[in-house]
């Protein structure tokens, strides 16, 4: 693993690279891991280590990164002005990734928030071959709701009364302080995966709360699995969030779209023509195809 | 050793990379101070994992820590033991049962090699409060040591004052059949291994005198000490119980305790935070 800063020295980003093991895949296989924000990113930090571990060990350059403000990157969420900002840093992180692998085009898996920054930094993004959007936040405002009702439910029960300072320029939510204008940046975030032209598999739940639909079904695979949606837990909160079978079917997942990504020549340089989902074994997927 | 170093927005303040131990395998994050600031011959503060969170700390607590202390001049490596976060697992024989005393011995010798600094005030939240006070006895390295929310012993008072006190309060009333009606209790796990035991942080063995006798040598020895302790941590109620526990007196020196009845446990409001990274800082200022 090579930790590291990048991007702008003034405010940089920190990145953990994991090198591909064994026989390096040629041309070179790379993935950009887009994680949650707040407190979800916390729980899920683990996990996506393990994940990025499995993935170098099947040839797969993998880079973790922290968006501006949030783990060891400069900065805090409270002067993230709005989601462009965190858009750009995923741009960021595809640049440095593709100057580590030597790809042309990187795959971007994002988880929640992550999966929703991601699809929305694909559409901007020639040199993005394929997406993975776990348990994506697919409706912005409903995610703030979610968030605002953790929070309240916390503090009241509280074993005093209390409540947060939040003034007409910031607003408390589980422990981090959000601007109001990053707040309307993230309840105007939606989850139209469908206008994101690159392959997607999107894994979600047995019961999904949104039915996904694409213009193009065969670019789009929802893969359901078995575990149960507890985002708004607040017995969770601090609880890390373990997936490992699920994170396992995604590693096989993507090894699969990687080779058939390479069929159409979408690895070493960006696709001249999309190539799509609908071919990809199902073995590894407990769901069915969109 | 890989080292890359970021510049803050703040301007006043350092962040690099440290890989240390065994086959570089340990990481961990050194911030240090802009020259204009920075405090002469100061230790440096090491912060060490709570629970199995990594190092930014629960609610980004270990990074606000990091940088409000570089910003009064001192420096601190926030740190993944071995196992944790971002670094790798110690393999081979080891001659302690306790893996974290060598990853901070570790630390210590590498920054002590790489920066020229060899004393340290050790920190830690929980469980890593719990290994700051096993490293801080044996290694004379440490100067200091911030203990928060760390070992703790049920007294009479904790008894009167908690489990009889919180009774005659209507919000705990309130609180316990709210948590009930909404279905309250342990989360749901899905995976094993989701939560570890209580043993797997701490040693099982503790008694309260051997903690006493440990305490009473970190004086001797001159070890500036920091107890903060929250409301949210199930055995402790009020700053009299570190008396009760301990037999020593609280004073505005060597040992200084500080009780926060507003906090959680891992301090997850801002306002928490503030107050507890306030503490620290303003605790080293007062003492290095």
């Amino acid at each position: 693993m090579k930790h590291h800063f990048f991007g702008n020295p003034k405010s940089q980003l920190f990145g953990v690279y994991h090198r591909p093991r064994g026989i390096a895949s040629a041309p070179p296989r790379a993935v950009l891991i887009c994680p949650p924000i707040g407190q979800e990113y916390i729980r899920t930090h683990w996990c996506l280590r393990l994940m990025a571990s499995q993935m170098c060990r099947n040839s797969t350059h993998v880079l973790r990164m922290d968006y501006s403000g949030i783990g060891d990157s400069a900065g805090s969420v409270q002067t993230v002005q709005t989601l462009d900002r965190w858009i750009s840093d995923i741009r960021i992180g595809i640049d440095r990734l593709k100057e580590l692998s030597g790809a042309g085009t990187v795959m971007l898996v994002g988880l929640r928030l992550g999966a929703t920054l991601a699809a929305a930094a694909a559409r901007q993004s020639h040199d993005v071959n394929s997406l993975v959007l776990w348990e994506p936040v697919e409706d912005g405002e409903s995610y703030l709701e979610e968030l605002r009702t953790m929070h309240r439910k916390m503090l009241d029960l509280w074993v005093c009364k209390m409540t947060t300072p939040d003034d007409e320029n910031v607003e408390e939510l589980l422990g981090s302080n959000y601007s109001r204008s990053l707040i309307e940046s993230i309840k105007a975030a939606d989850g139209d995966f469908g206008s994101v032209i690159q392959p997607q598999l999107i894994v979600v739940p047995e019961k999904p709360v949104v039915n996904f639909v694409h213009p193009q079904p065969t670019v789009q695979k929802v893969m359901l699995v078995a575990d149960e949606y507890n985002w708004d837990d607040l017995r969770s909160l601090e609880t890390a969030w373990l997936r490992s079978r699920t994170a396992r079917q995604i590693v096989d997942s993507t090894a699969d779209m990687f080779e058939r990504l390479n069929d159409f020549d979408a690895l070493a340089a960006p696709a001249l023509v999309a190539p799509t989902m609908s071919n990809l074994p199902s073995s590894s997927s407990t769901g069915a195809i969109a | 050793m890989i080292r890359t170093t970021t510049e803050m927005t703040e301007q006043t303040c350092q962040e690099t990379v440290c890989h240390f131990g065994p086959q570089g395998g340990l990481f961990g994050i050194l911030t240090t101070p802009d020259e204009s600031v920075q405090v002469k011959d100061a230790p440096i503060a090491l912060v060490l994992n709570a629970g199995i969170v990594h190092r930014v700390g629960p609610f980004r607590l270990h990074v606000d820590l990091a940088r409000q202390l570089a910003r009064s001049g001192y420096s601190t490596l926030r740190l993944d033991l071995s196992g944790l976060g971002d670094s790798a697992q110690r393999t081979g024989k080891i001659d302690t049962p306790n893996r974290a005393e060598l990853d901070v011995r570790d630390a210590m010798d590498y920054l002590e090699k790489e920066v020229g600094v060899g004393r340290f005030v050790i920190v830690g939240l929980c469980s890593g409060a719990f290994h700051a006070h096993q490293v801080s006895v044996k290694d004379d390295r440490i100067v200091g040591a911030v203990f928060m929310d760390g070992i703790v012993f049920r007294t009479l008072g904790f008894f009167l004052r908690h489990q009889v006190g919180r009774l005659l309060k209507p919000r705990f009333w309130r609180n316990a059949i709210k948590r009930r009606l909404s279905g309250g209790g342990a989360p749901d796990r899905q995976d094993a291994g989701q939560t570890l035991a209580e043993g797997e942080f701490f040693g099982e063995d503790l008694d309260k005198d051997s903690v006493v006798r440990d305490l009473e040598s970190l004086m001797t020895r001159g070890v500036r000490m920091l107890f903060l302790y929250t409301d949210g941590y199930d055995d402790i109620c009020g700053r009299s119980q570190f008396r009760e526990m301990y037999g020593l007196q609280p004073d505005e020196g060597q040992l200084q305790v500080e009780y926060y009845p507003k906090s959680e446990h891992t301090f997850r409001l801002i306002e928490n935070r503030q107050a507890a990274c306030g503490r620290v800082t303003s605790w080293m200022a007062g003492q290095f």
